[in-house]
């Protein structure tokens, strides 16, 4: 320590140095004989005298028979019966030097005190903690029960619902076949089931979705008779709604796939379900692709749009956006369980959303494609002559096949090239009607494979280039039709191409 | 035209009329991939013509048709050109690069 730190007569004593007002601190620094160097503080608070180079024996008598090289501490000392002192002895026998640090006792004891009272504080604090804890745990494994029950009860109830709601739509589908779908009656009666029926599923699942008890099961699925149940499901929704409702696909590289029908058809149906809800005008738009398999959907609508900060919390299970807005009404579990089912089924829900523009739902799932060399050729009556059609365009393919069916043929559709060549086997078709231009196939090559199985082609395409009609007959087909033919034309052609 | 039952013609109308009801779906379809042309080599862009091209036709939109055979040989000369530009810069960035 620099020797002008502690001056004769204490008033230099530094600012970091002060100790509490209480303790009244003397701190004396003395040479090895313990005669005074100098000090800080005040001695006469301890009815002290000091002077520079005064033994400190003459004016602190419990100092007597120590020296300046031991370290001492007396904790509690009374000086002429004066207040209680503590007193530190720090030697410093390197530099030949001791500090005597005096402090006023009772105010050691006070702050003991508090020490102490502030540990039993703490220590009832900390008891409390811990009865707390022990509280919320029995309270938390309550929960967990009450939870459970709840679920138990709700899977239950929605069991015992959902049976005779499945029986009123079996009705309902018995009374449409007398009065017709039309009948204002009979599409409220399927609406309000349908509606039921769904909050009854979601609540099921959201029961396993809880439990995680959800495993799919796959089997064959034909993408677009799902779909189109799909669309006749919510048709009349958007009709009464005087929405614009479509479905339609994108491309698809495989119409039977393997997934789980039950599961797929309930993200899709809640998605279309939430767009029909929430949108007041415009359109419903909903597409679909399978391809690499993958199948993908997307729901646009023309609704309120969500904003970014609802967008994780529409996610959440018994959450939805109503507001004065709008009117609609649900559980809010829609979302959360469609999430959670594209996640088993190997795909991820995205939202893409402006405010005041409308919104866009749309997955992703596993989806491999089967090839239909196992799906029986439809049967052929008597006089009825089977034709397969290769055309990868929905809207092409469903004309033809009300055209041809209605010419007297029995068509079987393939999508691709690759399927027509497997549904060949096994069906033996009379003729084939081929498209030109596929995506997997070439044209040439489909013909040319047909035809040197002994089966005649017919190939169709938009395009009236010469190099395209060269390439086709080159390749062996019987006729070559350009988009849009007559009626009459394709009628001849068919049966030339049959006869010769 | 050969003479078509009433069921049958009934549901060629149904098609027809889900066909035209499609088709702000196949314009917006056909605004993306002009967008993203440049990401792929814009056959796909081709083929989605082609199959409105095909499908307009059979069910009475001739006009649709017309238009879109139209659009589709632009497409198809002017990918052959890109095609042809894009031979042509690798045949020049292989040499400068050998």
């Amino acid at each position: 320590m620099d020797d002008s730190v502690l001056s004769g007569g204490g008033s230099a004593l530094p600012a970091s140095l002060e100790l509490s007002d209480l303790a009244e601190p003397l701190l004396v620094r003395t040479d090895a004989a313990f005669r005074v160097l100098d000090w800080a503080g005040d001695p006469a608070v301890y009815d002290f005298s000091l002077e520079a180079g005064q033994d400190i024996r003459a004016a602190m008598k419990f100092l007597v028979g120590l020296d300046g090289f031991e370290s001492v501490t007396f904790p509690m000392l009374w000086v002429d019966g004066n207040r209680p002192i503590h007193v530190s002895v720090m030697a410093q026998p390197q530099l030949g030097q001791a500090y005597v640090l005096l402090s006023d006792a009772n105010a050691t004891d006070m702050a003991d005190l508090n020490l102490r009272r502030q540990v039993e504080k703490n220590e009832i604090v900390e008891y409390r903690v811990s009865q707390l804890e022990t509280e919320l745990e029995t309270a938390k494994k309550e929960a967990a029960q009450a939870s459970e029950l709840k679920s138990r009860f709700i899977a239950g109830m929605s069991h015992e619902f959902r049976t005779p709601v499945t029986s009123v739509l079996g009705y309902v589908d018995l009374l449409e076949k007398d009065y017709g779908r039309d009948d204002r009656r009979l599409q409220g009666i399927r609406r309000s089931a349908t509606h039921l029926l769904s909050l009854v599923e979601n609540l099921l699942e959201h029961g396993r979705v809880v439990a995680d008890r959800i495993e799919p099961v796959e089997e064959e699925v034909n993408l677009r008779r799902l779909f189109e149940s799909i669309y006749m499901m919510f048709e009349p929704l958007a009709q009464q709604k005087e929405l614009g409702f479509e479905i339609s696909d994108q491309g698809c590289a495989c119409e039977e796939i393997r997934t789980d029908p039950v599961r797929l058809r309930q993200i899709i149906v809640n998605l279309i379900s939430n767009a029909l809800r929430y949108t007041e005008s415009g359109t419903v738009a909903v597409t679909w692709s399978q391809g690499n398999d993958r199948l993908r959907v997307a729901v646009a609508d023309t609704g309120p749009g969500i904003p970014e900060d609802k967008r994780r919390q529409i996610f959440q299970a018994f959450s939805s956006l109503e507001d004065e807005h709008t009117r609609a009404k649900g559980l809010g579990l829609g979302l959360s369980i469609s999430q959670h089912l594209a996640d088993v089924l190997g795909g991820d829900i995205e939202l893409r959303s402006t405010v005041g523009e409308g919104s866009v739902f749309s997955f992703e799932v596993r989806a491999p494609g089967v090839l239909a060399v196992n799906v029986a050729p439809p049967e052929v009556q008597a006089g009825q002559r089977r034709i397969l059609v290769v055309e990868d365009d929905m809207d092409v393919r469903e004309f033809l096949a009300v055209i041809l069916a209605d010419l007297g043929y029995a068509p079987t559709l393939a999508i691709n090239g690759q399927q027509a060549l497997d549904k060949l086997a096994s069906m033996s078709p009379s003729v084939v009607l081929s498209d030109f231009h596929l995506n997997d196939i070439s044209g040439e090559k489909l013909i040319h494979d047909i035809c040197a199985a002994g089966t005649p082609v017919i190939a169709m395409s938009a395009s009236n280039a010469e190099a395209d009609r060269n390439a086709a007959f080159e390749a062996g087909c019987s006729a070559y039709l350009v988009k849009p033919f007559d009626l009459d034309v394709l009628s001849r052609e068919l049966e030339r191409a049959m006869h010769g | 035209m050969a003479d078509l039952s009433d069921k049958a013609q009934a549901l060629l109308e149904a098609q027809r009329t889900r066909y035209l009801a499609s088709f702000g779906e196949k314009a917006a379809n056909l605004r993306n991939l002009w967008k993203t042309r440049g990401e792929s080599d814009g056959l796909e862009l081709i083929d989605a013509v082609h199959r409105i091209a095909g499908s307009a036709g059979l069910h009475g939109q001739d006009e649709v048709r017309q238009l879109a055979a139209q659009c589709e040989q632009v497409l198809k000369d002017s990918e052959a050109e890109a095609d042809a530009q894009r031979q042509a810069l690798a045949a020049l960035v292989k040499r400068l690069e050998a």
